[in-house]
């Protein structure tokens, strides 16, 4: 087992029903399985019964880090987590991805992955020290925050010597949409893995130390590949500006790339957040980050309702909690967004189906004069922090109609009636950003594929086949959301290029080929595996020498490369590609 | 390699030459470290062929929680303390670059060199599995010089000379 490459060897198997551990050995299905997402897979066939829901002590959760994890190759920092998933609806195997700096860690702890079965009795955590797992009661901890907890591991097991995944409240109230979460920020984001943890009263894991070394065959070839496409780099200093002010946002023409149609985007995906007198700083979210692609972390943030300073990241989905107050009058509205912010990282809630989801639909229901404000007990505004506060308590404590919404916004629309609640059309200004963007166009819940509500796919982009088809395509053949692992700028670029120049939109093949190409590459990046914004996105301020490296369309081939480079096992594109194919 | 040119421990309370300089961070105005912990990868990686926590010559110290992020490695000190301690005469001053390093073959894995390091925390790693103390030796053997400056995303890594 200690001659081979990348690969720890072993996969420990945890009984939170009888507290016992085993191991399986992970050299039965690699290479053909690659590692991460291709292993989990197989093993979730090979060990799950139909007909088990996602809150049964049968369902299982298959934590996969990958053949690169712990090693150099860029942006491997990352593990998939498959289980029957409560958030989709139906329940079904979904995976997800989370990073940190968890994944290498449990590759030098000696484990290519870990297995959850069975429930415990009592609250407990797992913690895995040099190698050795065993439970904890987490009695003091259950109830607490994502965040205060993960502080109260850190000080008990030392900063610099442990890594944490844990569950907020919404995990353990078995809110269908709870994240497993790590640092201020990190989230396994959509499938409820958070909610599945809870029903099996884990609170965390904690990794702690490591001892094992994972051999990488040839380190200067890839250190070779990698600079080949590696972005221009350049210094990084903090940042004093509104990201959302096209004369103050020093990254606007990369990310944008020049043209105007990427305004909105650019603006759309991290910028759009005005009055923002806090100095910016691009962290990166996962052991061997080429950029930060986009993500600010923030600190000494003063609270707005209580006293205090926090600490937390924002950009994509998380923005939109500042962008909901940025542009109002008064004093502290950065603040206020900040603060619903951290407090829904700390309840442990997936931002999409808050931000995206739940808050939009009361605020659209309103406009259209369909009542949800007498199922909520008090009137909305989306404009007063106050509310949100309320609002999110209602939903992890499961008060009043927060514990229907607690079941998600499509499960909620199910139990109210979908013709009322769901299908009426919307037009108006954009929730977060009144007045800002133009006009939107949508059913009054946000829903996309599986149920879950997904930014900027089927529902919510508004930009007719560009933006609703992709989605489409890629949630017909896979139950992740396709925004999170198949969703790089250049993939849309190349779809939307599609869609300007094709008069026929439905009658040739490049549909077809562009979902399974976007969909094999996602799966291929969750089984190396590397961050999905691999190689580093074009419009999100790099630039490279090779400006087609940029355009990402050799980047399955890269993977390839890398994995060659740290297994010793030598693949063509074709081959992976194939093994893609094979693993889905 | 260059060889062992401390040929006694009585010439070890000489002085010693200095090295070139040492790897730091830059000033925080120019570049912050991103905690992306390539550093570390790198350092161990292109010494080592294999990565793990045993094998790195530079570290990334974290704190999510408060936002604290930095990487520290050896100072190549003027008067190394761990050079001195050595019993086993396995440390010895790189010619090209003046680093301070370990011959692996004679080091026997003791740890006085460790526990002679005046900074907090010390800057020599301990390699248990062959146990052999490991350090930064500024890459000396590498045509692109140190891989963890060469790599840093975030250009906040240097070599600061000694002038
Ligand atoms: S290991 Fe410690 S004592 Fe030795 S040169 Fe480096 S900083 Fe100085
Ligand atoms: S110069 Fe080389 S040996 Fe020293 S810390 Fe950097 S990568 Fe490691
Ligand atoms: S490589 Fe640079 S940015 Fe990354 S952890 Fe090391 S010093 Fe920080």
């Amino acid at each position: 087992m200690s001659e081979q490459y990348g690969w720890a060897g072993q996969i420990l198997r945890v009984n939170l029903s009888t507290g016992a551990f085993s191991t399986i050995d992970t050299m039965k299905y690699v290479p053909k399985y690659i590692g991460g997402y291709g292993i989990a897979l197989r093993l979730f066939w090979e060990e799950m019964k139909p007909g088990i829901k996602a809150f049964d002590p049968e369902n299982k959760v298959f934590i996969m880090n990958g053949v690169a994890s712990g090693t150099m190759s860029p942006s491997s920092g990352r593990v998939n987590f498959l289980g029957i998933s409560p958030h989709s609806y139906p329940e079904q195997p979904t995976n997800t991805s989370i990073g940190g700096h968890f994944p290498a860690r449990l590759k030098w702890n000696g484990y290519d992955g870990i297995i959850l079965e069975g429930k415990s009795e009592e609250p407990c955590y797992l913690v895995i020290e040099n190698g050795k797992p065993r439970l904890e009661p987490a009695k003091g901890l259950w109830g607490l925050g994502l965040i205060d907890s993960q502080q109260i591991l850190q000080d008990r097991y030392g900063k610099n010597r442990c890594d944490i995944y844990g569950i907020g409240p919404a995990g353990e109230n078995l809110i269908r949409y709870a994240i497993v979460g790590c640092g201020a920020h990190n989230a396994t984001g959509q499938g409820g893995m958070g909610a599945v943890l809870g029903s099996k009263k884990l609170k965390a894991i904690v990794l702690v130390g490591g001892k094992h070394q994972v051999k990488v065959k040839d380190p200067e070839a890839a250190i070779k590949a990698i600079l080949e496409f590696y972005p221009k780099k350049r210094k990084r200093p903090m940042i004093y500006a509104n990201l959302g002010d096209k004369p103050d946002n020093p990254w606007w023409p990369e990310w944008t790339g020049g043209k105007d149609i990427f305004d909105n985007h650019a603006k759309d995906w991290m910028g759009s957040i005005h009055n923002m007198p806090y100095p910016i700083f691009a962290k990166s979210c996962a052991t061997g980050c080429l950029g930060g692609c986009g993500f600010f972390e923030f600190k000494n943030v003063p609270a707005v309702s209580r006293p205090g300073l926090a600490l937390g990241m924002t950009g994509c989905v998380h923005t939109r909690y500042e962008q909901f107050f940025d542009r109002l009058e008064g004093e502290k509205n950065f603040e206020k967004g900040f603060e619903v912010h951290v407090l829904a990282q700390q309840l442990g809630f997936n931002h999409h189906e808050i931000n995206y989801g739940i808050v939009p639909w009361l605020h659209y229901t309103k406009q259209l004069g369909i009542d949800t404000e007498s199922l909520m007990g008090m009137p909305t505004d989306v404009r007063d922090h106050e509310w949100w506060i309320k609002l999110l308590n209602m939903i992890v404590y499961r008060k009043g109609f927060g514990d229907t919404l607690a079941e998600g916004l499509r499960r909620t629309v199910e139990i109210l009636g979908p013709e009322k609640y769901w299908f009426p059309e919307y037009q108006g200004p954009e929730a977060a950003r009144e007045g800002d963007t133009n006009p939107v166009k949508y059913p009054v819940a946000g829903i996309g594929g599986w149920g879950y509500v997904s930014r900027g796919i089927l529902a919510d982009h508004g930009m007719g086949p560009a933006g609703a088809l992709p989605g489409a395509l890629c949630w017909m053949i896979d139950t992740r959301d396709s925004h999170h692992n198949k969703w790089p700028d250049w993939i849309h670029d190349q779809f939307l290029g599609y869609v300007m120049k094709e008069p026929d939109k439905y009658g040739t093949p490049f549909v077809i080929k562009w979902a399974k190409d976007a969909t094999m590459r996602g799966i291929l990046i969750d089984c190396l595996p590397a961050c999905f914004q691999f190689p580093l996105r074009k419009h999100m301020g790099w630039q490279w020498d090779h400006e087609e490296i940029g355009e990402g369309t050799k980047s399955t081939g890269f993977e390839a490369r890398l994995f060659s480079a740290v297994t010793g096992v030598e693949v063509t594109e074709a081959e992976y590609y194939k093994a893609g194919e094979s693993i889905h | 390699m260059t060889k062992n040119n401390l040929s006694t421990s009585a010439d070890k309370n000489l002085s010693y030459p200095k090295a070139i300089g040492y790897i730091s961070m830059v000033d925080p105005k120019e570049s912050v470290c991103q905690d992306c912990r390539s550093c570390e990868l790198y350092c161990a990686a292109v010494h080592e062929a294999a990565c793990g926590l045993e094998l790195t010559r530079i570290w990334e110290s974290r704190d999510p929680f408060r936002g604290e992020y930095f990487a520290y490695t050896c100072k190549q000190c003027i008067a190394p303390s761990c050079v001195a301690a050595c019993p086993e005469d396995a440390m010895y001053i790189d010619e090209k670059t003046g680093a301070r390093c370990i011959d692996e073959e004679k080091c026997n894995g003791c740890q006085k060199c460790i526990r002679a390091c005046p900074v907090e925390p010390p800057r020599i790693n301990y390699n248990s599995v062959k146990k052999k103390a490991v350090k930064c030796d500024l890459c000396k053997d590498r045509a692109d010089g140190p891989v963890c400056v060469q790599m840093c995303p975030t250009m906040c890594l240097t070599l600061k000379k000694y002038k």
